[in-house]
């Protein structure tokens, strides 16, 4: 662009693609929060988030990764608030990464996660800008991949995935009871058929007479041990749910209710399960459902049958040999060099305001310190403090 | 230069290891030891034991103190030279290598006299140590998360017992000193056995951030430590009849069965399953101490594979021995000759071998 008096001229990127307009989250629906989701073209999400956080300490650095498909990236935090040594563990794993496509976040995720053989999430990865926002805030650092409708955040921790955008705007006593009632569901989905196999099948001593004799009533006709008996009906609900999500919205409908009768009925009646079977997996099922990320759900739903496996072969030791399994994986997983287990192990107890439980916003004048920002008050401005971890 | 700084640990994680490791299997079986050989004068020897312990326990920060950044193998091979040095490691491994031996084995025995009496011994031995194993073949600092986080669910467990409190009388605590001090002094070495786990200090205390608060730590460790076992043994003594106590062998889980809901009958099994966490909190800094001795030994900087060695061996052990009770109480008595030596004599000698070495170098800071 020419301006009449000016020596300089300006010139402005104006490519144009073909793009999908701003539309409502699919994934993370949320009751009050922001109804923007992310798009695929990278440099609207930008914009996204800087109407966010129009702040100048916010700082967006490009990479551009994969031979063929040039995908641009952008490193996206807040120079005052994020960890150095976290940014440069994350610019470090950008640049190894020699690949010729990446298509999706997923894939960028993949490769640069710390440990591939965990079935948990590293990342948070969201297509929602307000809770990216409020992450960029508290000084984790956020990946924006051109072409892909979701976006990067790290370092995660396992608690970042019981919570969601509507935890802030509701009334903070109900918050604090959903996330209690979201850690229960994440229990629940993963223990319930192990514990009920394993109460059943194993230590049948545990229980009083009376209820064994009524279980056992229930269970008289069914040709089934315990441990197949439960696969038979979680496998079946897993592929009940696959096959609704990948049909149109119309058909899946149908499939619910085939799978509703199914399940519920008439296997029943058919004496293949018990009822206190489909109780379990339906509230189990129910529970997964709970948990607001997609990608712990999943997770959930694998360890799922491993602990099953456990329960029926060594009984209640092998669910605590599970659970002991399950905490030593998660006390050594690291996301991008910050412990995952924080804020439960590391113990962090100013953090606890808002894992378990989520205070009024006015007792956190902090920021949690799983996330290690180094300025911990968040009103705080350029000068970093000296209690940097 | 410090050599651990990769591995810090902040005090919180400090103390909570240290306690994790005094709490095991012991003090399942406490009350019953403690009432035969005292009566029920037996929680006197606990203060006795507890208090002969921090004494132990300062001695040993005392002496570290002077060498902050050093482990136990670093500090011997400063003082006494490279071979002579890795001489002395030698028993102190062995020691570690066989409490850690004996504590599984304790583990393995619990778990098949109360859930597995039909899988083979080394089956169990398997599905007790992997995740042990998941969690020592990784820095310090994972295990200090581990033990922490275990602390904080299981926290609840002390609590049940209180509940029977009011079902117990307290008549039976009378009299005191009813056959004078010398029953009490005799159940001590026992006591103390229970209370051994400060000797993880020696691999412990350079991971630690700040070294001003490692007596701090250690003394509410050791406290938590004494507390917990006065609540179980006081509980144990007015609840049970000072005859009938001895007939139990595991007075806590006998105690507890007492405990029933309409949905659960047996509350000891559920609770025992659950203590397993406790239990393999105890086994981590021990195996972790005997693997990261070994590994200083060889020279070697990462202790994942003499870790891998070490789990093997034992399974292997296992399956050629086939522990039983009347074993493993053998290698807790052998535990209760070595310990003296290794946990309270070693500390002392140093000691004073450091501080006649400063006197004789005319008072210069090491």
């Amino acid at each position: 662009m020419f301006i009449d008096g000016q020596q300089e001229a300006s010139i402005y990127d104006t490519k144009g693609w073909p793009q999908r307009s701003i539309e409502d989250p699919q994934l993370e629906s949320s009751l009050k929060g922001a109804h923007q989701g992310f798009v695929e073209t990278g440099l609207q999400n930008l914009a996204l988030l800087r109407r966010y956080i129009p702040n100048r300490e916010l700082r967006i650095e490009g990479h551009t990764i994969g031979r063929r498909t040039k995908t641009q990236l952008w490193v996206v935090y807040l120079e005052d608030v994020a960890h150095p040594e976290v940014l440069l563990e994350l610019q470090t794993r950008i640049g190894q990464i020699d690949i010729d496509a990446i298509i999706n976040t997923g894939e960028l995720a993949e490769l640069i996660e710390d440990n591939s053989f965990s079935p948990f999430p590293q990342f948070i990865v969201t297509e929602r800008p307000d809770s990216a926002a409020s992450h960029l805030l508290q000084g984790r650092f956020i990946v924006v991949v051109d072409r892909s409708p979701s976006v990067l955040v790290a370092p995660a921790t396992i608690t970042s995935f019981f919570q969601s955008v509507d935890d802030y705007s509701l009334r903070w006593l109900i918050a604090s009871f959903i996330r209690l009632l979201r850690f229960t569901a994440f229990i629940v989905a993963m223990f319930l058929p192990a514990t009920y196999i394993a109460f059943i099948a194993f230590n049948y001593e545990v229980i009083p007479m009376q209820l064994f004799l009524s279980i056992a009533e229930s269970r008289e006709r069914v040709p089934f041990p315990p441990l197949l008996e439960a696969l038979l009906m979680e496998i079946t609900l897993e592929m009940i749910r696959e096959a609704g999500i990948r049909l149109p919205a119309p058909v899946g409908q149908s499939i619910s209710m085939v799978g509703g009768i199914i399940v519920g009925q008439a296997a029943v009646q058919a004496h293949i399960v018990s009822n206190i079977m489909v109780i379990v997996v339906a509230s189990t099922a129910i529970a997964s459902f709970i948990i607001p990320s997609y990608d712990m759900g999943t997770a959930v739903r694998l360890l799922r049958f491993p602990m099953m496996l456990l329960a029926s072969l060594f009984g209640i030791v092998g669910l605590t040999v599970g659970l002991m399994m399950l905490i030593a994986h998660l006390v050594a997983l690291e996301s991008l060099g910050t412990p995952y287990g924080s804020p439960l192990a590391p113990f962090r107890w100013a953090d606890m305001k808002d894992t378990f439980l989520r205070l009024p916003l006015w007792t956190m004048n902090k920021r949690p310190k799983s996330a290690r920002p180094i300025q911990s008050n968040r009103v705080g401005h350029k000068e970093p403090e000296g209690d940097a971890p | 230069m410090k050599k651990y700084a990769f591995n810090e640990i902040t005090p919180m994680q400090y103390t909570l290891i240290l306690f994790g490791t005094q709490v095991g299997t012991g003090v399942l079986a406490l009350p019953r030891v403690l009432a035969e050989k005292s009566g029920t004068d037996g929680w006197i020897s606990i203060i006795l034991a507890w208090a002969l312990n921090s004494v132990a326990g300062l001695l040993i920060l005392s002496l570290f103190k002077r060498y902050p950044d050093d482990t136990m193998p670093d500090l011997l091979v400063r003082l006494f030279g490279k071979w002579l040095g890795k001489l002395i490691l030698l028993p102190l491994l062995a020691y570690f290598a066989f409490f850690s031996w004996t504590s599984l084995v304790r583990g393995l025995l619990y778990v098949k006299a109360w859930f597995l009496p039909k899988t083979p011994d080394y089956i169990v031995m398997l599905l007790l140590t992997v995740p042990v194993f998941m969690v020592v073949r990784n820095g310090l600092r994972v295990q200090a998360r581990y033990s922490e986080i275990v602390f904080y669910m299981t926290m609840w467990m002390p609590f049940f017992l209180l509940f029977l409190l009011s079902r117990g009388h307290w008549i039976h605590m009378l009299p005191l000193f009813k056959e004078g001090w010398w029953p009490i002094v005799k159940a001590l070495p026992t006591t103390l056995l229970s209370f051994l786990g400060i000797e993880v200090l020696y691999v412990l205390h350079p991971f630690l951030q700040k070294k001003q608060y490692a007596v701090h730590g250690f003394m509410i460790a050791n406290g938590m430590t004494g507390l917990l076992y006065l609540l179980v043994v006081i509980v144990c003594y007015v609840y049970f009849s000072p005859d009938a106590i001895t007939l139990y062998n595991q007075p806590v889980l006998s105690l507890l069965k007492e405990i029933e809901f309409r949905f659960l009958e047996r509350f000891d099994m559920v609770f025992l399953a659950l203590y397993l966490l406790v239990i393999s909190r105890s086994w981590v800094p021990y195996i972790f101490s005997t693997v990261f001795c070994a590994s200083q030994l060889l020279g070697k900087q990462d202790h994942a594979v003499p870790a891998v060695c070490y789990m093997i061996a034992t399974i292997v052990l296992v399956f050629l021995i086939h522990p039983t009770w009347n074993e493993s109480d053998m290698w807790v008595q052998y535990q209760l000759y070595a310990a003296p030596f290794l946990v309270y004599l070693l500390p002392l000698i140093l000691y004073l071998y450091v501080r006649g070495l400063e006197a004789f170098r005319g008072r210069q800071t090491p």
